[in-house]
Formats: structure tokens, C-alpha cells, sequence
């Protein structure tokens, strides 16, 4: 089978079962990566079930392009029922772990129920057992890492730290050390099934339906990214990473601080990209196959620690979020969540909302902004649940519930999920991401960027001369339903694929008229070789993942944002006196995706879809 | 207007007194006349500040976008002006990949004059999150 596997494996943990099965092409009509996830937990997890329990089903998963010499290829993800948010939950991580996954044999792994005791799944080629985890079950992802590779001579490891052990709702499946399936608590699923690690080493070859048309995409791909009009973009982002944007979005009032109250941090010199560079980095790293290379390799010298990042969102959650201009205590805050295992954003985004309430007098603990080392001590104490720790590793909304006196105020999250580095006030299009997403507040399902800060060009080729104006207006409502809805289900393709957002989503190098011909050349299916049916494939990708939300109760009520956001007016910048009006852009996003004014998707969009059973499910037979 | 500074003259400015690199100024008075500018600042973020070897520059207020990009090409050189500028129909036009804010806007119209207290940023092209 070209570009695929063509297997995957389906442990049962409570079992102790292995099964190698073939690849179905029912999974394949959806592409691969959140579009075989879509498919495979809408038809085999029921509504209601306890995400921490064993009826939860997590998934790993790679797309055809993973591992091949098409780049930016060394994406990978995992996908269950989140118990942060109790939805829909995805979360995609860049390195070398899903190649090493396909050339193993497989495109994806599939647990169900629940080890007796902790476990790791190995796998070597052919050989796939489930081993005893008890020497590794406490130690942190890089002890983790470092044993099992020794121990099996091996690279690749996927694996949890204390966070996922101790349930975190939103602790992190790493790899590399230092990479994450950061979002949505996919950790602490992982966790609950008593599963420490999966270690991985691949020998087999992947084969392209039309090896020459890949390689002459490959060579093409060279002036897409580093000879072009996109060369400075890509070349930006190899020299300072995504923290090159902490600075910018300061520019356009954008850089989440003090716990989203604000979009401009005054110290954000000390915080920023020039700084990190210059003072913190001491080597770069990449993904694979990536022509970006955008990690950063950093020595935090107040703690004599080497890790990786941080990346623009950990910057925000963990540094201007929380009023910290302490840069060698934010990298290795973010040293340590990933050494821990969490995801950055929520941890971070936790510690500022505890900052907030301390100063309210809403809690007993003393918890000042601005204290970059109370900051490691709690990422510290939420990962191992240690007094306040325990309470904030519920996440912000299920801490508030519990601490109320009007702690909800304070509680930045969509659907229980912390908000990102984004702010509606200050760029619109991105409050209407958030609301929307399928897995709480998120940015990389649907953040449209051509009016994040203004690519005319792009713009106009995308919406023509008329359109122009609303479509660049980040201030304004208009037309930013259109705009987030045209991203969503592309993105679906790119996350189907995998490939990654720093060349789809910025810079913008490859678009729907490039996918076919990439498909087509690694999987030789006809099904790809139209942007149409890539468009529809997308939709229907889009609409599974609603459809998984509605099932579980979600409908208009959840697609919305904190109060801060909706009536509290952004109090300097260029964004100052702005607040969302998100039922505007609600309708229009609603309209143009066949959902009615409750949110909840139209029997004729299934139809159109062909998701008849899905219809059949939430609506009953007619 | 274009305001000259002829070789070996001091602009007194605090920049200049503090003797700071990161604070240049882009300057021609024409010969003979007193220096009365007030001034507004030109961010270079990025590749950008990078290759200026500068993160601010003062302008004098009144210049056009477009005449500011010609001064930072012609100060700064090839480096410089090759990420902000190239050859289209003969004249130089802003890269489609550089970025240009004011008031954390979007300007899209190169003839467009700085006003007073107006800061301007500049950029190569980023996004995302």
C-alpha cells in the first residue's frame, strides 16, 4: 500500500491482547491522522463514558505523508475523549516518533481499557509486547527516555511523566524529551490506562505510488520555503522559533498578560525573542524532514539546565501571563513542565489564574505575579498535587467551581480548556477559533492569520479587491465567520495528512491546489486527485469532530468565551476599548458550516456529507 | 521634505549623547538650516533589526512610508534593503513579505505620511501561535 503502512495494532490493555490488523479503507476515505481519529472514536466511544476510566479509547496516529520524503512530514498525533474538557480531544507533537511508527508497520495504534499493572508497549518491527512499566513507573520523561533506550537500544520514545501518573488533567504525552502532545490531558488518559511508555524502532521502507513526482516536489519544496517570496518567514522562524512572535503580537496588542487581562506586556524586551536568542540559546533542533527548523536548544544558567523552547505560547502562559519578566525562570519552568510532562499553556494559564485570586483574596495562598521562581514551584507542586497544586492541576474551571466567591471571572478557558496565546479582542478571527473549537480554546484547528497581521497580498488572492478591507480588519467582526470557517477544513486536511503548521498555516506555502498532487504521488488514489472532494473530505472531518461534541451534549451555550473577553474593554494598545461581539460572527460561522442557530448540525448537512449514520445516531431513524 | 545632515555635523539628540547604538537616527538637514525636527520612531523587529544591527531608528515626522524604507535601504545597505524592497516595473516596491505597522495597523499605502507621535513597525512577515 503506497504511502501508508497499511496496518494497525490494537492493544487491550485490560487484556494484554495484541492484534495486527489491515488498514481499513473506510479509515482511508478520511485521509489519516484527525481523520481517521474522527472516524474510529465516533464509532467506537459511546456518549457519557468517564474519560479517566478504562471505556476510554486513546489513539495514536500518523497520516500518509508522515515519515516521507515530502517535508514537514514529522508530524504525529494522539486523539480520546479529554478529561479536561470531556469533549473531543487532539493533540499533535513534531519530532521523529511517527515516522519510526510507520516505518515499524504501522500507521496507528489503538488502546483500549486498562493494564493491571504499569506497562509500555514496545514496539521492534515485528515485535510488539506489552512489557512491565514498575522500574519506570515515577520517573520524570527524561529518566524515562533515557532508560528505555538503553535498555532496547532504541531512539524513539513516547512516554509519561508524574503529571500523567498523578492524573493532571492536563499533563502531556511527550517524545524526544522534550516535544508534546501537549493539549487536552491526553497524559493523564494515558495514565489512567496504567500506560508509562511507548518505545518505538522501525526498519521498513514506505513506499510512494510515484516515487518521482515526490522527489520533484521535494526539490520544488526548496523555493517554497528558503528561495521565495515565504524565505524570510521560514528563515525568521529557524532563527528565533515561534517566541519570534512575542514581540509582534506586543506590536498589535495582542501578548496575553497578566491572565489575559491585558494584550501589551511592558517588559516584553526581557521576554522576548532577541533576548532568548542572544542570552539563552546554545543549540537548534528539528523535526523531521522539516525545512524550517524552528526548535530552540536552551541552557537556563540560574538552574544549570538544558532543554528545549520555549515557544511563543510558553512565553505568554508562563512568563507575560503570570507578570513574569524572569526569563531564565520561565525556560525552566517550561524546561520542567516538559520533564514533567504538561502541557504549557494550561499549567501556565493555571498559575495565573492563581496569581489572580490571590490578589482578590480569594484563596489562602500567597501567589504573587511577577514571582518567576513561585512559578517553578508550581509547576513543581502541580505536577506531584501538592497543596494548591492539587486543586489548580483540576484545570481553571473545575478550581474556580470549587474555590467560587466569583473565581469564574478569572477562569480564561472555552469548554474547560485554558485559552491560548490569542486574544478575540485584539484579533477577532481568533476569539471566534476559540469558541468554536472542537477541543476547548485552540488556535491551531482554525486561527486564520491573513488578518492576524496583515498579508494584503494573500488576502486578495484568497477574496479578491472587494473583500479586502473586512477581510485585513482584525478589529472587526465581519466577515471573520468566512474566514475561520475556509481554515477549518483545510486544516482538517493538513492535520489528516500530517504535515505542519509552519508551512500551511505560516507561512502560507502550501494551499488546497498543492494537495493533490502530494496525495496522489505518495498514495496513487484517485479519491485525492481532487480539490473538491479534499475540500469535502475536510468538511466532513470538521463535522465528525462536531458531531462528537453534540453527541456529548455540546451545543450553541459552549461555543463562547470568558467575560473578560465579551464585555471587559482592552485597556491599552492598539486594541484599547475593544470587546468580542461574538454572536455576529457566530451566525455567520454557523451558516456557512449547516448548523442551525443552536449550533447543532443540520440533518441536511450530514446528508450533503455523507455522514447518514451519524445523522441516523443524534437524530434518530425517520 | 527631506531634511539633510551634511557629513561631520552632530544632531544632538539623547540617543546620540548617551552614546546607545540601539537608537540611530535617519536625518538629512539641508545645509545651512537649524535642526527643528520632532522626531517618531521607526521598530525593527526580527531578520530585520538583525541585519540593521538597530531595534529603533528616529525619523523625522512627516516622511512618507515609502521614504522611510528608501532611508533604511540606503543607510543600512544590501542586507537591509533587499528584505525590504525589490524591482517591480522599473521602481522599487515594498517585498510582499515585510510587514508594516502603525499604531499596531496595517499599512498598506506606501504614500501614506508618519504623524506626529505615530511609531512605525517593521517586520518580516510572521503569524500564528
Amino acid at each position: 500500500m503506497h504511502g501508508y503502512a497499511g496496518k494497525y495494532l490494537r492493544i487491550n490493555l485490560t487484556e494484554g491482547t495484541i492484534k495486527k490488523e489491515d488498514l481499513p479503507e473506510r479509515w482511508i476515505e478520511y485521509i489519516g491522522g484527525t481523520g481517521f481519529c474522527a472516524r474510529i472514536l465516533w464509532d467506537e466511544l459511546k456518549a457519557g463514558i468517564e474519560p479517566l476510566s478504562p471505556e476510554n479509547i486513546l489513539i495514536l496516529a500518523t497520516g500518509p505523508t508522515t515519515g516521507t520524503l515530502f517535508p514537514q512530514s514529522g508530524r504525529y498525533m494522539m486523539a480520546a475523549k479529554s478529561p479536561l474538557t470531556g469533549v473531543w480531544a487532539e493533540a499533535h507533537c513534531g519530532g521523529h516518533l511517527g515516522p519510526e511508527l510507520k516505518y515499524a508497520g504501522y500507521d496507528l495504534v489503538i488502546f483500549e481499557g486498562k493494564a493491571a499493572r504499569p506497562s509500555y508497549l514496545l514496539i521492534d518491527d515485528d515485535r510488539v509486547e506489552l512489557l512491565d512499566a514498575a522500574e519506570i513507573w515515577g520517573m520524570t520523561v527524561n529518566e524515562t527516555t533515557d532508560r528505555l533506550r538503553e535498555k532496547h537500544s532504541l531512539e524513539r520514545v513516547a512516554c509519561i511523566g508524574p503529571a500523567g501518573e498523578n492524573l493532571v488533567r492536563f499533563s502531556a504525552v511527550m517524545t524526544d524529551k522534550h516535544r508534546a502532545f501537549g493539549r487536552s490531558g491526553l497524559g493523564a488518559v494515558m495514565g489512567s490506562k496504567n500506560l508509562k511508555a511507548i518505545a518505538i524502532r522501525g526498519t521498513n521502507d514506505i513506499t510512494a505510488a510515484d516515487p518521482k513526482k515526490l522527489g520533484e516536489l521535494f526539490k520544488e519544496s526548496k523555493y517554497r520555503f528558503l528561495e521565495g517570496p515565504d524565505a524570510e518567514g521560514c528563515l525568521s522562524l529557524r532563527e528565533f522559533g515561534s517566541a519570534g512572535l512575542v514581540e509582534i503580537e506586543n506590536e498589535i496588542g495582542r501578548l496575553p498578560t497578566r491572565n489575559h487581562k491585558r494584550g501589551v506586556f511592558d517588559l516584553v524586551e526581557r521576554v522576548g525573542s532577541k533576548r532568548i536568542r542572544d542570552e539563552f540559546r546554545v543549540a537548534k533542533n528539528s523535526c523531521f524532514n522539516c525545512k524550517i527548523q524552528c526548535k530552540l536548544v536552551t541552557l537556563s544558567k540560574k538552574y544549570d539546565n538544558i532543554g528545549e523552547g520555549p515557544e511563543y505560547e510558553t512565553v505568554v502562559s508562563l512568563g507575560t501571563g503570570c507578570l513574569n519578566s524572569d526569563l531564565d525562570d520561565l525556560i525552566y519552568a517550561n524546561h520542567l513542565c516538559n520533564d514533567l510532562g504538561m502541557d504549557t499553556i494550561s499549567c501556565g494559564s493555571a498559575i495565573g489564574f492563581a496569581m489572580e485570586c490571590s490578589e482578590a483574596g480569594m484563596i489562602p495562598d500567597e501567589v504573587k505575579w511577577t514571582d518567576g521562581e513561585k512559578v517553578v514551584e508550581m509547576v513543581r507542586a502541580i505536577a506531584y498535587r501538592e497543596g494548591l497544586g492539587d486543586l489548580l492541576a483540576e484545570g481553571v474551571k473545575r478550581a474556580a467551581e470549587k474555590i467560587g466567591s466569583g473565581a469564574e471571572k478569572f477562569a480564561m478557558h472555552v469548554k474547560g480548556q485554558e485559552i491560548s496565546g490569542q486574544d478575540g479582542r485584539a484579533h477577532r478571527s481568533g476569539g471566534l477559533t476559540h469558541a468554536t473549537s472542537v477541543r476547548g480554546a485552540d488556535h491551531l484547528r482554525g486561527l486564520s492569520v491573513i488578518d492576524e497581521i496583515g498579508y494584503p497580498e494573500i488576502g486578495r488572492r484568497r477574496y479578491g479587491e472587494d473583500k479586502l478591507k473586512d477581510a485585513l480588519d482584525r478589529h472587526s467582526e465581519t466577515f471573520k465567520g468566512q474566514m475561520v470557517f475556509d481554515v477549518e477544513h483545510f486544516y482538517a486536511v493538513v492535520d489528516s495528512l500530517i504535515l505542519c503548521k509552519y508551512g500551511t498555516m505560516y507561512p502560507l506555502c502550501y494551499y488546497y491546489p498543492d494537495i493533490p498532487d502530494i496525495l496522489t504521488s505518495l498514495t496513487g488514489r484517485e479519491i485525492f486527485a481532487d480539490v473538491d472532494n479534499l475540500e469535502r473530505i475536510g468538511k466532513r472531518i470538521c463535522v465528525l469532530r462536531r458531531a462528537f461534541n453534540q453527541r456529548e451534549g455540546l451545543s450553541r451555550k459552549d461555543d463562547t468565551l470568558p467575560d473578560r473577553f465579551l464585555s471587559e474593554p482592552e485597556e491599552e494598545g492598539p486594541a484599547k476599548g475593544e470587546v468580542v461581539n461574538l454572536d455576529v460572527m457566530l451566525d455567520d460561522y454557523y451558516r456557512l458550516w449547516g448548523y442551525d442557530e443552536d449550533g447543532l448540525i443540520r440533518p441536511e448537512t450530514l446528508d450533503e456529507l455523507g455522514l447518514e449514520e451519524v445523522k441516523e445516531e443524534l437524530y434518530g431513524k425517520k | 521634505m527631506s531634511v539633510f545632515h551634511p557629513e561631520g555635523v552632530k544632531h544632538h539628540s539623547p540617543a546620540n549623547i548617551a552614546g546607545k547604538k540601539d537608537n540611530e537616527q535617519l536625518t538629512r538637514t539641508p545645509k545651512g538650516c537649524h535642526i527643528n525636527s520632532i522626531m517618531t520612531t521607526v521598530k525593527l523587529f526580527g531578520a530585520l533589526r538583525d541585519r540593521a544591527g538597530t531595534g529603533k531608528v528616529e525619523i523625522p515626522e512627516g516622511v512618507t512610508i515609502r521614504e522611510i524604507l528608501d532611508r533604511l535601504g540606503e543607510k543600512y545597505g544590501p542586507p537591509v534593503r533587499d528584505l525590504l524592497l525589490e524591482e517591480k516595473a522599473g521602481r522599487p516596491v515594498k517585498r510582499q513579505p515585510v510587514v508594516i505597522l502603525i499604531a499596531g495597523l496595517p499599512q498598506l499605502d506606501l504614500e501614506r505620511r508618519v504623524g506626529p507621535e505615530e511609531t512605525v513597525s517593521i517586520f518580516p512577515a510572521v503569524a500564528g501561535g
